[in-house]
């Protein structure tokens, strides 16, 4: 039975939608790849992205059905999420439905065009995903990025689950449509990674080509029609936030009987339903969903409101809902300090929270008990490991500002010292020098930087760095891949049938283009090499004509390369050992082990890169002999 | 009924949970997992939830898994806290000095199958022949058809049935007392 397809019940401008919806079937899908399925079944013609944990897979699952299906949708691993951004956006005002994916720290660095495009709005529907992490489990911050749709005005939707968020790209196309507006869908890690059975719909193709009507009072508008720009736009917002109210509305029940509210919002929202079954309080207490906590009219938020004599927020990460709240008499949430303000919500915290408010006993034995985790560590063969190594060795005594990938990881062997934001590491390095640049024992300054992050942001640091008349070595950890999040091409690397279209971009050519004097391609397997020329690198930074060098340490990444392991794999064992401890301590690999206080390589993890043969000073660390 | 499983990045847990999440699904139960990807896939620990049943929340609170299934003890150990009175965990026990009820040297019976990385669907095999009032080890195999990268079907599906018959023995040996884990799955389907 074909439905037709309009589930944005309560946009004012009600649209027949041009298309019918009829349910194949369903799968298995993880939020990420419902999101991506969603995007076509809704006729995006051009998805973009770049990789980051919680959102890389929803670009990947649009490449997938875009190849199953024989689709000829335009996909990208863009360079960084502004090209991204900007790239769908330019797909939008040619009249296609486009949609940039992002995680929530890729959304500062879009934050550029997504401010102004809030003004200008958009002509095909736009719709952008912006991954929230609150944890934080992969990112730097726990940054909401509710709050930033909030701050640009545009609309932001908060899936509670998997087959929602699917949902829910379907009605953030038609709204983003109906008002000419961008609009936002944040899913959280716990619904981009989360699994369960979603409905599948049939891939739609809408039949739209490529037409851009000018209007350069929109489109390039000065300040002068930015004002009457950012006046519709507060008119959209207005409107649906008072939309948004009957929505609010058909969610809540009225049984109040505690005279208690739980206004809720995302996969915290399934934590509290869950919590309320278990407490057997599901009828018992209202629990309001929002679906969309920016905007809100907060007048009409009040009157829903005024019967209860308690009202519960619980939302991640920031108090957005909350915010909205003009009279805080009898609300419970962050700005009281009821509800943690950082870290996840979990159904056990919910629960506790709610029971000391209702005085029953705390029920939850582990109240906030966090299991001991292991970290994370570079891979056993991993380039990077050689390359540090070589560093250390060469440079004991450096400061190594570094960035954003696997290569942090290099923290453990002491020779990554800072971590800020994407590209950030060259600039870094740039200040460090500055702040040095009187001082006689200036020491080595060494940072690192990954290709993907190098090609993402580091481009222009290095300009920057070399004009300004900065002094330290650069070295490009480069494993021709985006390894941290999963294996996405980068703009010149392992070949995969999601590489750009065109040629590939040489980095060579646009280190030597940047101006740099001193450069050169090392394999950081050849330890001892990597260290002369480390040195020279250094002398080249203190000559009276020197500058900033670069050192490119190139061997791909072992998980994604052609080969896994070494053919002339030697196998490497500890004899005689003299018990020092250095291959334990400054070394990090998974492979070395310690068994009854001495140490062991396990040939199972072990992939013969051989860098630790340079390492033991005694000489311990021996290649077998053959036969 | 409710599922934690844990153990190290690259020990094969994504695919295993998926492969119990594919079979419940297939099995037409209601089913809701969550994963860890990203940072914590190199070497860290790497935790799943499984949950079976009419839930909402992706996430099981403390206190209240009836599984834990570990790909490496210290892992299991860690994850306790999880775990209900009465609750079960299965894990993988390196050194084989603890082949007991619930544990079983995957990793040694994965490299006599000539991979080590198989130790997932061994241990997975030796799981579902405790929880195949769950899941159907039917429905398991149909899962793994499903999700196997290509070249790994045939090694995986013999992992799995190399695991599932050590459990059979195992629980042939066992039978008679005082089966905990078979009570505890009884409780939990009836409540499906």
């Amino acid at each position: 039975m074909a439905k037709r397809y309009s589930p944005f019940f309560f946009v004012g401008k009600e649209r027949e939608m041009d298309y019918c919806r009829e349910k194949i079937g369903e799968a298995f899908l993880m939020g990420n790849e419902a999101i991506g399925r969603a995007l076509l079944e809704h006729g995006a013609f051009c998805v973009t992205s770049y990789p980051g944990t919680p959102a890389s897979e929803i670009l990947e699952a649009v490449i997938q059905y875009n190849k199953d299906e024989k689709l000829d949708v335009h996909t990208e691993w863009s360079v960084n999420e502004k090209a991204a951004f900007e790239v769908s956006i330019g797909c939008s005002l040619a009249g296609m439905r486009a949609a940039v994916a992002m995680k929530q720290v890729g959304l500062n660095v879009a934050s550029d065009p997504l401010m102004s495009s809030a003004y200008t709005g958009i002509k095909g529907g736009f719709v952008i995903i912006s991954a929230d992490d609150p944890g934080p489990f992969s990112s730097q911050t726990e940054q909401d990025s509710r709050a930033f749709a909030s701050f640009a005005k545009v609309p932001v939707f908060d899936p509670s689950s998997p087959a929602e968020a699917a949902e829910m790209i379907g009605e953030a196309f038609q709204l983003s449509e109906a008002y000419q507006i961008p609009v936002m869908v944040r899913p959280t890690t716990r619904v981009c990674h989360a699994r369960q059975m979603v409905p599948l719909y049939p891939i739609l193709e809408l039949d739209r080509k490529g037409n851009f009507a000018k209007d350069p009072h929109r489109w390039a508008a000065t300040p002068r029609y930015r004002f009457f720009l950012h006046q519709q736009l507060n008119g959209k917002v207005r409107e649906i936030g008072k939309m948004n109210l009957r929505r609010i509305e058909a969610h809540s029940s009225r049984q109040n009987l505690h005279g208690l509210a739980i206004l809720s919002s995302g996969v915290a929202f399934s934590y509290v339903y869950d919590v309320l079954v278990a407490m057997g309080l599901l009828d018992q207490i209202d629990l309001i969903k929002i679906d969309i906590p920016y905007p809100i009219d907060a007048f009409g938020l009040e009157d829903i409101l005024k019967s209860y004599s308690q009202v519960f927020v619980f939302e991640e990460t920031y108090p957005v809902i909350e915010g909205h709240l003009l009279d805080r008499r009898g609300v419970r949430g962050k700005m009281d300090g009821t509800v943690p303000s950082e870290g996840e919500l979990t159904p056990d915290g919910i629960q506790a929270i709610l029971e000391s408010f209702l005085g029953r006993k705390i029920s939850s034995e582990v109240k906030t008990h966090r299991a001991k985790e292991n970290p994370p560590r570079l891979c056993p063969g991993c380039p990077h490991r050689a390359a540090f190594y070589a560093i250390k060795k060469a440079l004991p005594k450096g400061i190594y500002p570094s960035d954003i990938g696997c290569y942090t990881l290099g923290i453990h062997m002491g020779v990554v010292d800072t971590c800020l934001c994407m590209g950030a590491g060259i600039n870094q390095a740039a200040g460090f020098y500055h702040a040095y640049s009187n001082d006689k024992n200036r020491p080595p300054i060494i940072a690192t930087i990954g290709d993907s992050t190098f090609f993402h942001s580091g481009i222009t640091a290095l300009m920057n760095a070399v004009h300004q008349g900065a002094r330290f070595i650069l070295v490009i950890l480069d494993n021709s891949i985006t390894a941290m999040t999963g294996g996405q091409p980068t703009l010149a690397g392992i070949p995969s049938p999601d590489t750009g279209m065109g040629p590939e971009i040489d980095l060579m050519q646009v280190i030597r283009s940047c101006g740099v004097k001193f450069i050169d391609e090392i394999d950081p397997y050849e330890v001892p090499l990597m260290i002369e020329r480390l040195k020279q690198a250094e002398a080249f930074t203190r000559n009276e004509k020197g500058g900033v060098a670069v050192i490119i340490s190139k061997r791909p990444c072992l998980m994604y390369g052609e080969k896994t392991k070494r053919p002339d794999r030697t196998k490497i064992s500890i004899q005689e050992c003299k018990e020092c401890g250095i291959c334990m301590d400054h070394f990090d690999c998974p492979a070395m082990v310690k068994e009854r206080e001495e140490p062991k390589i396990l040939d199972e993890f072990c992939t013969g890169c051989g860098t630790c043969l340079h390492l033991c000073p005694t000489g311990s660390i021996r290649k077998e002999e053959e036969g | 009924m409710q599922l934690i499983i844990a153990g190290r990045g690259g020990q094969g847990i994504l695919l295993m949970t998926k492969v119990m999440g594919e079979a419940a699904f297939l099995s037409k139960l209601p089913v809701l997992s969550s994963e860890t990807h990203g940072m914590a896939l190199r070497g860290g620990t790497v935790i799943t939830h499984l949950k079976i049943g009419p839930y909402r929340s992706p996430l099981i609170p403390c206190g209240s898994a009836d599984v834990i299934i570990g790909m490496d003890e210290e892992e299991a150990k860690n994850h306790l806290h999880f775990i209900k009175r009465n609750g079960v965990v299965i894990f993988n026990v390196s050194n084989g000095s603890r082949n007991g009820f619930h544990a079983i040297d995957a990793n040694r019976l994965a490299t006599d199958l000539g991979d080590i990385r198989l130790s997932n669907m061994v241990l997975l095999g030796f799981a579902i022949s405790r929880l195949d009032r769950l899941l159907s080890p039917g429905a398991v195999r149909e899962a793994i058809h499903r999700v196997s990268p290509g070249s790994f079907l045939e090694k995986n599906l013999k992992a799995f049935e190399l695991g599932f018959e050590k459990g059979a023995e195992h629980k042939k040996e066992q039978h008679g007392k005082g089966d905990d884990l078979e009570k505890l799955l009884f409780t939990s389907y009836l409540m499906l």
